[in-house]
């Protein structure tokens, strides 16, 4: 008797999985939103909450967006400093004045409102090209310790919202410094997001050149540092 | 190693590196002035060792000059990436305005390559130790 092949039946239909909710991006990325209200969003986003603020963040597409907020947030506090000093005795420029009194070019250290209203032009440039360079030495360090998996793209729009640390120089006399901090923080948290690395290797990428090739800025700061605090103790 | 069009982001840091060694230029005239303030470097200061940078802004401002063999002669490594940071940002923005191709991916930074990357940046170093710049 032949025998009647009989198909399985056939597999019962996957349970539903809802795909994860797209994750909104960063308010400065959704061109729907007003620009003003957007951009203190994202600073707060990237004060408050960092790591949230890092994964929202697109990493690759056009990079207009994160340079103009960089241009925009990394310049309001060094103006702001730059104002300080027209109207605040610096002690860091009475150390320089004191050092060099008398020699060729002193002039410089002695501030005049044509020093700061300079200074206070040539920020946004200065910003831009402190972007481009930081962004490319730290993604060189990222490629040396093996943790560059997005692209250069990725760690430039992450140094441009690191740019948001600078808004500690409205801080007087020590938001230099705090700058510095904040920024270098919110570059290891950018990188370990953006470029799904370990938090050592970007810590590493950031703080490399700073060891390497900073370490003779550092410990300018640090022995400037002591001596202003010995002017201030007198 | 395979070329293609550029895509927007990669013609948009393209033009980024010309205004960043446009601004690099044109600021760079002050830094003569600047220069005789800058401290001396305490690295060396404190050991007696010239750092990996040592020479850099000896380097910069004999660039400005336009001496190359004197920039070379300070840091050769900061000569190098300075003019190299320069001419390309001269070339990019061209690059990028005529959509001239790029490759496709850059070169993996295998271990093998990373390790070459360090044991250059120590030999660049040694380099500067050893003439006692």
């Amino acid at each position: 008797m032949d025998q009647v092949f009989i198909p399985p039946p056939p597999p019962p239909p996957p349970p539903f999985v809802p795909a994860p909710p797209a994750v909104a991006p960063i308010p400065w990325e959704d061109p729907s939103r007003p620009p003003a209200p957007a951009l203190i969003e994202t600073v707060k986003l990237f004060v408050t909450d960092m790591a949230q603020a890092f994964r929202r963040m697109p990493v690759a597409g056009d990079i207009g967006r994160p340079l103009l907020y960089a241009v925009i947030v990394g310049s309001i506090g060094p103006i702001i400093a730059q104002v300080y000093s027209l109207f605040l005795p610096n002690p860091i420029y009475r150390i320089l004045q004191e050092r060099f009194a008398g020699q060729a070019g002193s002039a410089l250290f002695h501030r005049s409102a044509a020093a700061g209203v300079f200074g206070i032009v040539f920020v946004p440039m200065a910003v831009v090209i402190g972007l481009f360079i930081g962004a490319g030495i730290v993604h060189v360090c990222l490629m040396m310790v093996g943790g560059a998996n997005s692209g250069f793209v990725a760690t430039l729009r992450v140094v441009c919202y690191a740019s948001t640390g600078q808004l500690a120089q409205v801080v007087p006399l020590i938001g230099g410094l705090l700058a510095f901090v904040f920024v270098v923080i919110l570059e290891m948290k950018g990188l370990e997001i953006a470029h799904r690395t370990t938090t050592g290797k970007a810590i590493a990428a950031v703080l490399i050149p700073v060891a390497v090739c900073c370490v003779c800025v550092v410990l300018f700061v640090v022995t400037l540092g002591a001596a202003i605090f010995g002017m201030l103790n007198r | 190693m395979t070329f293609r069009a550029p895509r927007l982001e990669e013609r948009q840091v393209l033009l980024l590196w010309g205004a960043a060694a446009g601004g690099v230029l044109l600021l760079g005239w002050a830094l003569p002035g600047l220069a005789r303030f800058l401290p001396r470097c305490p690295f060396k200061e404190l050991t007696g060792l010239p750092c990996l940078s040592c020479g850099s802004t000896r380097t910069a401002l004999a660039l400005l000059r336009g001496d190359v063999g004197a920039a070379l002669q300070a840091n050769p490594l900061a000569a190098v990436l300075g003019t190299g940071f320069v001419v390309g940002g001269v070339l990019a923005p061209l690059w990028a305005v005529l959509r001239l191709p790029v490759p496709d991916a850059l070169p993996a930074a295998t271990p093998g390559r990373r390790a070459v990357a360090v044991a250059f940046l120590l030999a660049a170093w040694g380099w500067q130790i050893a003439r006692g710049i």
